[in-house]
C-alpha cells in the first residue's frame, strides 16, 4: 500500500520505474520522498504541505507520461524543480489567506492567549521532568540565557563536552524534538478530553 | 551540512537563489541527514527571531514563511515557552548563587 491516494490511475504507473527498477524498492523510495516533500513545503511555510507534496508527484507523473524523461542521477533535483514552481504558483493565493487571517488574530481574546501560553508552560516542565537528568541539563544550560552571547557560551559548552559546536547543536535540537513532541501531545490530549 | 551553514537560513527565509534552492532540496529529498540539519537551522532562526537577533527584512521573511502557518506559528509558541522557561530557570540561578554570596558574607 502506498500512501492513502488511489495509485491505480495510469500517470502514477510512470512515476515507480523513475524511481527504481525494483517495484518494492520503489515503493519505499516514494514514501520516502513524499514524507520529505511535506517537510519541503512545510519548512516553506506552506499550510497545505501534504497537498502540495501530492500535488507535486502528481506533476512529475503527469510529465513523464507525456514523454519527458529524466536521468536516474538528476531525479530529486527534478522533484525540487517540480515542487518549487508549484510552491511559486500558490504562494500568492496562500499569503492572502494569510493576511485574512492575521487580520481576524489581532481580534484574538487576548486571556484565551495568555492561558494557552501558561498551559504549555505547565506541560513544557512536566516534559523537562520526564527527561534523563543529563538531557535536561543540556537542554537548560544550552538555552541558557546568555544575553548577546550565547554562541560564545556554546562553544564553551561544546569544547567542555568534547563535541564540535555542529555537533551539539544536533543532538540538542533531537532533544528539542523530542520535547517539543511531548508538549504537542499533553495539550492535544487536554483539548480533547 | 551544519546548522550554522549560512544556505539553510537563507533557504528558509526564501533568499536563496532559485538554483541553489533546487539543490538543496534535492539533498533534503535524498539525505535524512540533511533534513535534519536544515530542522535544527530552523529551531535556531525561531529562536533568533525571539531573542530579536534578526534585522527588519529577516523578520518580514520569518513574519510571511513560519507564522504564517499553524505549524510555524506552534513551533514559535513552543520556542517561547523553551526560552522564557530558561531564562527563568537561570535567573533563579542566578539569585539563589547571589544570596549564596550574601550569606556567606552576613556569616
Amino acid at each position: 500500500m502506498i500512501g492513502q491516494r488511489d495509485h491505480g490511475q495510469e500517470p502514477w504507473r510512470t512515476v515507480l520505474p523513475l524511481l527504481d527498477p525494483n517495484p518494492e524498492r520503489a515503493g519505499a523510495k516514494y514514501e520516502l520522498i513524499r514524507s520529505r516533500l511535506v517537510r519541503l513545503f512545510e519548512l516553506q511555510g506552506h499550510a497545505a504541505a501534504a497537498d502540495l507534496a501530492d500535488r507535486t508527484i502528481d506533476r512529475v507523473a503527469d510529465k513523464l507520461s507525456k514523454g519527458e524523461t529524466v536521468r536516474s542521477d538528476d531525479v530529486y533535483r527534478y522533484f525540487a524543480g517540480v515542487a518549487r514552481m508549484l510552491a511559486l504558483e500558490v504562494t500568492r493565493e496562500e499569503r492572502r489567506v494569510q493576511r485574512a487571517a492575521q487580520a481576524s488574530r489581532l481580534h484574538d481574546d487576548v486571556p484565551e492567549e495568555r492561558a494557552a501560553h501558561e498551559r504549555r508552560f505547565i506541560a513544557l516542565d512536566k516534559c523537562l521532568g520526564r527527561l534523563t537528568p543529563d538531557n535536561r541539563e543540556l537542554v537548560l544550560e544550552y538555552y541558557r540565557d546568555n544575553v548577546g552571547r550565547h554562541i560564545d557560551a556554546r562553544k564553551t559548552l561544546s569544547e567542555r563536552l568534547g563535541l564540535s559546536l555542529n555537533a551539539l547543536c544536533i543532538r540538542v535540537h533531537r532533544i528539542r524534538k523530542q520535547l517539543e513532541g511531548c508538549v504537542h501531545m499533553r495539550l492535544e490530549s487536554a483539548r480533547a478530553s | 551540512m551544519s546548522p550554522y551553514d549560512d544556505r539553510h537560513r537563507r533557504f528558509l527565509l526564501g533568499s536563496l537563489p532559485d538554483a541553489e534552492a533546487d539543490d538543496l532540496a534535492a539533498r533534503l529529498l535524498a539525505d535524512g541527514d540533511e533534513l535534519e540539519a536544515i530542522e535544527t537551522a530552523e529551531a535556531e532562526l525561531i529562536d533568533a527571531y525571539l531573542r530579536g537577533e534578526l534585522d527588519e527584512t529577516e523578520r518580514q521573511q520569518v513574519g510571511a514563511r513560519i507564522l504564517g502557518n499553524a505549524r510555524g506559528r506552534e513551533r514559535v509558541a513552543f520556542a517561547r515557552a523553551l526560552l522564557e522557561r530558561t531564562a527563568a530557570l537561570t535567573l533563579d540561578a542566578t539569585l539563589s548563587c547571589s544570596c549564596g554570596i550574601q550569606d556567606r558574607t552576613a556569616s
